[in-house]
């Protein structure tokens, strides 16, 4: 892999070592309402061979941030901050080696993969294209690296369904299909969003087996971007929490279920974890009309007179007054 | 003792499958059970094993091959399609935006079921009514369904099935598409229908996260049929048949939680 | 405004389009004379401050004759429409509501759609007489399976739909299925294929006129008046070639109007949701 020009290499020896860094990252959308800030003051790190999981409910800006990573977000989104992915600064870079990367070291899984696939191709086509694309490999080599990540993936007879088309396999087979898309570039950078929504348990633990082999043999790190932390249990060993476009809380997955300390993080593990349902009264707010101070204080049981009118700051691991 | 406000006894359904209709396809057989006024039967199985026919069935949206369905006593096929039975049975569907019409408004959706039975509607009263059944905001009656959020459209669709008070509530994977908190209060609300109004809930879902909150039976339905079927508790305890004890040890998050705890966002 | 400069297609079309209807509506107050008036002496003339665009082969004046030539011509293709379009929505969604019709309705229209449009046109008429009753039924006939096509589509994939079967468990009929899920998605499309074939049925009205067989005269008829010109196309072409800009600038008037119409629904059909933002 041709090297990128010295000036997009990375400044410190430590910042090599992690997969994904962002800092101060801010994202902005100017629409007809207005400003629309869909990330604000992020900061995340993953480090070489960790998983970390990016969780939230629809509408706080997570799938926003698997988009920033890639430099897949449009044009008109106003950027700001720093997203170093093995050290280099993916919004500074120039486009021949972002393209590079996200080729070689990134791979994004998303979900509903009946609609990312190519309808018109068959699946086995589209692995080989993967190959062909990002390693350079002839057709028959791209084929044979093809038949070979689709038995990794664990899709039974391979060359069989190598011709069957995306309509032809179930959501599960199609998942399957989209990581061996993602594996055959042999990344360093796993990001998930939502691989397992809308698929049978059954099916999720099956996907989830899969996923910790990948990241196994590669070595890779794994953002996974989700909203249901048992999937994240198994996968994961950190989280961030996300609110309304900010960072809530973060640190290691096991200590943030067993002692969560922002009262969103709170309510949200109380939900099904008591004899009755318990839901967060309210609703989560829409980006474009974030309430001033802490996000989440009109829904907070513990909310006190400065979280309405003063942004909290970090401490703790936690971004909360108390 | 109450009557079984919904008994089915050996219900079937058969498809003809094929370009010319002719291989026979069986979605449903031998299927029995009661629902009492005041509870709920949970069914759960993978996609595709029949669980939505069922509840087309239940509904009468689908006319079964064979069988008996009985709501409050009375067969089915006896009770008027459009003019009783609405009133009797209703259904939440899995897909919230499909089942609610994108040109109307909420306030329009919220009396649209009235509308068809014809019932009266008191200007304030029943609206009111409605937003309280659906535990929405008066902001959101002008909106009109792509401008509310999965949870909110969930909401109106669960107004909707209440509105005419059914004796039965079908809920096809209410929560499929939902984040857990909203999954959450959507699952409270039918658990304060259940218990103040006494409707009986047929709540059916591949997630026994959410089986296990609401039901009070349950029935594990697998190709087509139920193979095994009881109280809650003692199917969720020990489980017999091979095929529930593969569905219940397949929850994702199960090995890393302490005694049986489902931890969920 | 902002909205009307981005249409400018539909801006245009609409403007000529309200000049000329508006021509034909106030025709007996604004033609310089009477349309079937003759003046054997100025034949043929050229336009001329009294006779604006000329007179005709028998001395009629052409400005009037044209005028009052858009009730006919417009007139008979907007009512044509209007039958055209009633008879394919009920045709396309009876069959597609009710199965059973279905076969049977479409193997009608299959019919209608493999006779030749002018043919079966000519055919009518001559069975009819070259009356105006004769000449809507000439224009509808063709017509209407293109309508019960469009519409039997649109109706089946919006009856497949979830929110027809939530509502049919809620107690509705086949009537509230048609007017709140089929209709709203119909209009539309319906509109603009409509609008598009008002133009095309000007056209033929006034084919039908040049070979005679439409209306007759001595009413005005802007296919009729071409004719009239073209054995004196070398001394008077001031005749068939007025007659024959009305016919391409109503023509052109739909057609722009149509698609401005097409593309300003469209877009909006689509730009109805907010712009959702990414999770």
């Amino acid at each position: 892999m041709k090297q990128c020009p010295i000036k997009e290499m990375p400044e410190r020896e430590d910042e090599v070592r992690s997969a994904l860094d962002i800092s101060a990252l801010n994202v902005v959308f100017p629409t007809k309402v207005g400003d629309v800030h869909v990330a604000r003051d992020v900061y995340l790190r993953v480090g070489e061979n960790e998983s970390l999981c990016l969780a939230g409910e629809s509408g706080c800006g997570k799938s926003v941030l698997a988009l920033a990573i890639t430099r897949l977000l449009p044009k008109k989104a106003n950027i700001q901050g720093k997203i170093r992915v093995h050290g280099v600064d993916i919004l500074e870079a120039r486009e021949e080696c972002v393209r590079r990367i996200r080729c070689r070291q990134i791979s994004l899984i998303q979900e509903q993969p009946s609609l990312c696939l190519n309808p018109v191709m068959n699946i086995g086509s589209q692995v080989a294209e993967a190959a062909r694309v990002s390693l350079g490999y002839s057709s028959a080599q791209a084929k044979r690296a093809a038949l070979d990540l689709l038995r990794r993936t664990g899709i039974p007879e391979p060359k069989h369904r190598y011709r069957l088309y995306p309509h032809q396999l179930s959501g599960g087979m199609n998942q399957r299909v989209m990581i061996a898309m993602a594996l055959a570039a042999r990344p360093r950078l796993l990001i998930a969003d939502e691989p397992t929504t809308a698929l049978d348990p059954y099916i999720q633990v099956q996907l989830i087996e899969l996923l910790q082999g990948v990241k196994r043999e590669l070595g890779a790190s794994l953002l996974l971007i989700t909203h249901d932390l048992d999937v994240a249990l198994e996968l994961c060993t950190d989280v961030a929490i996300m609110y309304a476009g900010q960072v809530m809380e973060r640190g290691k997955l096991e200590r943030v279920v067993e002692n969560p300390r922002h009262p969103y993080t709170q309510g949200l593990l109380r939900c099904f974890s008591e004899e009755k349902p318990r839901a967060i009264p309210g609703v989560s707010p829409p980006l474009s009309d974030i309430p001033s101070g802490c996000g989440f204080h009109p829904r907070c049981p513990l909310a006190r007179p400065e979280c309405a009118t003063m942004s909290p700051i970090w401490r703790n691991g936690c971004r909360c007054h108390l | 003792m109450s009557i079984a406000c919904l008994e089915v006894s050996d219900l079937k359904k058969n498809y003809n499958l094929g370009l010319w209709r002719k291989k026979p396809f069986k979605a449903l057989q031998n299927v029995n059970f009661k629902l009492y006024p005041g509870k709920c039967l949970g069914v759960a199985g993978e996609s595709g094993s029949g669980k939505t026919t069922l509840a087309r069935l239940l509904v009468g949206a689908s006319i079964p091959s064979g069988g008996n369905i009985s709501i409050m006593g009375r067969n089915i096929r006896e009770i008027d399609q459009r003019g009783r039975l609405p009133s009797l049975v209703q259904m939440i569907f899995q897909d919230s935006t499909g089942c609610l019409n994108p040109l109307l408004k909420v306030r329009e959706l919220l009396l649209e079921p009235l509308r068809i039975q014809k019932k009266k509607i008191e200007k304030g009263h029943t609206l009111e009514r409605c937003l309280d059944l659906a535990m929405l905001s008066k902001d959101l009656l002008e909106r009109r369904p792509h401008e509310l959020s999965g949870g909110q459209r969930q909401r109106v669709a669960l107004a909707r099935a209440l509105i005419l008070d059914p004796s039965v509530l079908v809920a096809d994977e209410p929560a499929a598409s939902l984040d857990r908190s909203v999954q959450a209060s959507l699952l409270s609300s039918l658990l304060e229908r259940k218990q103040r109004m006494g409707t009986g809930i047929i709540l059916i879902s591949h997630d026994i996260r959410l089986i296990r909150l609401l039901a009070d039976d349950i029935a594990i339905m697998h190709k087509g049929r139920f193979v095994e079927s009881g109280p809650a508790r003692k199917i969720l305890d020990y489980p017999r048949h091979p095929y529930t004890r593969l569905l219940l040890s397949s929850v994702p998050g199960q090995k890393r939680t302490r005694d049986k705890r489902f931890v969920a966002f | 405004m902002r909205i009307l400069a981005r249409h400018k297609g539909l801006f245009c079309g609409g403007g000529l389009l309200l000049l000329i209807f508006l021509g034909g509506v106030f025709a007996p107050s604004i033609a310089p004379h009477d349309p079937t008036v003759q003046d054997l002496r100025m034949r043929m003339t050229g336009p001329s401050f009294t006779y604006p665009l000329g007179t005709d082969t028998l001395g009629r004046c052409l400005a009037s004759r044209i005028l009052f030539g858009v009730r006919p011509s417009i007139g008979l293709a907007m009512a044509a429409t209007c039958m055209v379009t009633l008879a394919g929505i009920m045709v396309g969604v009876l069959s597609a509501v009710f199965r059973r019709l279905d076969m049977v309705l479409m193997r009608i229209t299959d019919c209608f759609f493999a006779l030749p449009g002018m043919v079966l046109a000519l055919v009518i008429i001559s069975f009819t007489g070259p009356n105006p009753w004769g000449i809507l039924l000439a224009l509808s006939v063709p017509g209407w399976p293109k309508y019960a096509r469009v519409v039997r589509g649109i109706a089946r994939s919006q009856l497949a739909q979830p929110q027809v079967e939530a509502v049919r468990c809620m107690g509705a009929g086949p009537l509230y299925v048609t007017r709140t899920c089929l209709l709203p998605w119909i209009w539309p499309q319906v509109t603009t294929i409509a609008t598009l074939g008002i133009g095309g049925k000007v056209a033929t009205i006034a084919g039908l006129g040049f070979l005679g067989l439409g209306v007759q005269p001595p009413t005005p008829e802007w296919g009729a008046i071409m004719y009239g010109g073209l054995p004196v196309l070398g001394i008077a072409p001031h005749i068939s070639l007025f007659s024959g800009l009305a016919i391409a600038l109503t023509v052109l008037a739909f057609t722009l109007v149509g698609e401005g119409v097409h593309e300003a629904i469209n877009p909006l059909i689509g730009e109805d949701a907010n712009e959702t933002m990414p999770d």
